[in-house]
């Protein structure tokens, strides 16, 4: 448990909430549900593995998001079932995320980097030893990281996948596919192949995880153009996830709006997230994150305290970057913040939790008196906002998965492939290309800080393919120098290159990123077609860009039907 | 293997030799073009028709709108290999080539683009309505265990449509507010949105 002595942020809410609306409990057991609730989760990050040296700045990325978001979801969902709670959530796990969680240099600095956190709170217990707020979260923070390192080391034996893959076959978590590197699709139409590639290694990824094929899939940045259909269909995919307007402006005009799923004439399901559910989570002024009680992110120790102090702590290079300890609450519209207090943000988490399904009740009576089956409320989150940027976040899950088991009796949880499953019929329309960026379209990928990349992207799907065509058959060392260039292809296309290239921070990273793996494709494209590889320089590239160890380049072969089967 | 590299600074090329033209839609109101001229391509031209008309001539990009059947050229410049293009039509199919306006009636293409549709800003004016199961039409359940394909009117429902698409929309949701707010919701680190680049942790500018 976290937190044994009463400062965490997760003690004593089981009684805030298990004994309220015990009676409604029991009712519901005689009462059908007006409508639905599913809450869908995306845990992604780029790969960020860097083997070259320790210390790695985008390496951090990860374990922060493994501390602060993935570690705590896996908490309160395991919390939930070991409690008997009713619930059903679902949760995209990227290849990309998966792969580091399975891979042993990261896990390796994962156990590193919290070994020199649990360092660091031990010295911030000394520093604050006379400051009763600050000793009390630097006590926190201690139990917190000490916590992680037991949880990670001897109860996940260091590997994430297997404790989701426990609670997907337990029947609590519908774990959906993404693509493969987190390529953004709807710039891709230009070379189908490449679409099937994403998608094709994506499920295959999925298939190799978690033994099963995937029911839905998370396009990324949902991401939807028709194009993408063929992919999802030869793979066996049922269901996809949209931005509201992806599914309100389909054609023909779907009659339920976003609270029932659509079915395209190709036979895949489509469902488009609530706005109304969305904005109370993820709005920075009308949402509950930014709560004066919860946990301030940008200051952060890292920043605050005296440079020779933190300068181990930080950046190799010097430069200041967050620890993860962060002894603030957002206090206001001000500089001077207050010290966090963990029972206040405990307890607005809880409240915010009652506010969420109270307005989902009302939502769902509404609709269910205008509809003709019961409606479904789409919720899909970033999972990195939980816990990361919202540090309350899994604690407000917990706390609303457990209020929607006890206290209501009008709606009940379910995932997009149950929902389907128990209601088929459905509108045959037709989406919208769209997207979940800013004004819902493509410009967040497409604008003047990134549109470069996609002359050198499309030219590389495209040799991509020439290549494949030409080498149905390749063995041995030419063999490897192909699936290596699938690699470094499907590295480049990732999303978030263009997407932190946009942003501005991190840009030189996410050029770079770009650059290298542009950079090692062509050297491979030139050299298989000379007949000329070089066998070490392609063992240094295998062993730095080592994701997807079973890929086939020909996954990249034009006109085909189903996917190949893998031949190792 | 620890501290293997690769020893080697990689460059993006400046061109790949091609003569080519790329048509991207960034969303219902712009398209994005790029292109290169081979060096090749360009030699050919004036063998062709002499470096006088090459010099003489404006380089455009010619636009159609095939779902409306109508043509504009855009002006560019020697320098430029890309170009964004402000178009009416959302829903539309285009295609583009770049190439040389010798006249007002004289065109020289080089290069001819992909076709690429702009995607729609409104709710569809289509408000016909038929049902299936979606197992049928994914092949994984015959068409006849399925039964009839019914539609919504006779199932009884009455629906609070918006004969305007602009308001007040499907169940009274603002469209103006869908695309102008709650898109832009879905930003990542919407949490923070304007905010979220944060200089400290490259984490967070996801």
């Amino acid at each position: 448990m976290y937190g044994k002595k009463g400062w965490s942020i997760w003690q004593n809410i089981a009684p805030i909430v298990s004994n309220v609306g015990l009676s409604a409990w029991k009712e519901r057991m005689v009462h059908l549900a007006k409508g639905y609730v599913t809450l869908i989760l995306h845990a992604h990050l780029p790969y960020v593995r860097h083997p070259e040296h320790n210390g790695f700045l985008e390496e951090k990325w990860l374990f922060e998001a493994i501390s602060e978001t993935y570690l705590p979801l896996l908490h309160t969902f395991e919390s939930l079932m070991d409690e008997g709670i009713e619930y059903q959530a679902t949760i995209s796990l990227t290849p990309t995320l998966l792969s580091m969680f399975t891979d042993r240099l990261l896990q390796e600095r994962y156990v590193e980097y919290l070994e020199k956190l649990i360092s660091l709170t031990e010295k911030e217990m000394a520093r604050t030893s006379k400051q009763a707020d600050f000793y009390a979260l630097a006590e926190m923070y201690n139990e917190k990281y000490k916590n992680d390192l037991h949880v990670f080391k001897n109860k996940y034996a260091c590997n994430l996948v297997t404790p989701f893959k426990r609670l997907q076959d337990a029947g609590k978590l519908e774990i959906i596919a993404c693509a493969a590197t987190h390529g953004f699709i709807p710039l891709m139409g230009i070379v189908p192949e490449s679409i099937n590639a994403q998608v094709d290694i994506g499920v295959q990824s999925y298939e190799r995880f978690f033994g099963r094929k995937p029911k839905g899939i998370w396009l990324p940045e949902c991401g939807y153009i028709p194009a993408v259909e063929n992919a999802l269909k030869r793979n066996g995919i049922e269901y996809f996830i949209l931005e509201s307007h992806g599914l309100l402006f389909a054609n023909p005009r779907p009659v339920f709006g976003t609270y029932a799923p659509i079915v395209t004439p190709n036979g895949l399901v489509a469902f488009g997230r609530d706005i109304e559910s969305s904005k109370q989570v993820w709005s920075s002024n009308e949402g509950y994150p930014g709560d004066f009680d919860y946990r301030e992110f940008y200051r952060d120790i890292g920043y605050d305290l005296d440079y020779d102090y933190i300068k181990d702590y930080i950046s190799p290079d010097g430069q200041r970057t967050h620890t993860g300890i962060k002894y603030y609450r957002i206090t206001g519209e001000t500089n001077d913040k207050q010290p966090y207090n963990p029972v206040w943000a405990r307890n607005k988490a809880d409240i915010h939790a009652g506010n969420f399904m109270f307005n989902r009740e009302r939502q769902i009576e509404y609709l269910s008196e205008n509809m003709d089956r019961p409606p479904i409320i789409v919720c899909p989150y970033d999972a990195e906002l939980f816990g990361h940027w919202w540090y309350e976040g899994p604690c407000w899950l917990y706390s609303l998965f457990k209020k929607i088991h006890y206290d209501q009796n009008i709606f009940e949880l379910t995932t997009p492939g149950k929902y389907i499953e128990e209601n088929p019929v459905m509108q045959v329309s037709s989406p919208c290309t769209s997207t979940w960026g800013y004004k819902g379209y493509n410009e967040v990928w497409l604008n003047g800080s990134n549109d470069w990349i996609y002359r050198h992207l499309h030219k590389a799907s495209e040799r991509m393919t020439e290549l494949a065509n030409e080498n149905r058959y390749a063995v041995g060392i030419r063999k490897a120098a192909l699936n290596q260039a699938a690699r470094e292809l499907l590295l480049a296309q990732s999303s978030d290159w263009a997407f932190i290239m946009k942003t501005g921070a991190m840009s030189q990273y996410a050029i770079k990123r770009t650059q290298d793996h542009i950079g090692r494709f062509t050297r491979l494209y030139h050299d298989i077609k000379e007949n000329n590889i070089d066998k070490n320089w392609l063992k240094n590239v295998e062993y730095m860009d080592n994701i997807f160890p079973d890929i086939d380049y020909r996954v990249y072969l034009s006109n085909q039907g189903t996917p190949a089967k893998k031949q190792l | 293997m620890s501290g293997m590299q690769t020893n080697n600074r990689y460059y993006f090329p400046a061109g790949y030799g091609d003569t080519k033209i790329t048509l991207l839609a960034r969303d219902p109101y712009w398209l994005f073009a790029y292109w290169e001229v081979s060096e090749n391509r360009r030699n050919s031209f004036i063998r062709e028709f002499g470096s006088e008309l090459w010099e003489k001539s404006i380089p455009v990009l010619k636009l159609t709108n095939i779902s409306r059947n109508e043509i504009a050229y855009i002006r560019v410049n020697d320098e430029s290999n890309n170009w964004y293009i402000n178009v009416p039509d959302p829903g539309s199919l285009y295609s583009a080539e770049i190439g040389r306006l010798i006249s007002e009636e004289f065109f020289i293409n080089l290069a001819v683009s992909n076709f690429t549709a702009t995607p729609s800003d409104r709710i569809s004016p289509d408000t016909s309505a038929y049902f299936m199961d979606y197992r049928c039409l994914s092949g994984k359940k015959s068409v006849l265990e399925a039964g009839k394909i019914y539609s919504t009117y006779e199932s009884g429902v009455h629906l609070k449509w918006a004969t305007n698409p602009s308001s007040p929309g499907v169940f009274g949701i603002d469209m103006h507010e869908l695309i102008s707010g709650v898109s832009s919701a879905g930003l990542r680190g919407m949490a923070m949105d304007e905010n979220c680049p944060d200089v400290g942790s490259g984490f967070s500018v996801r």
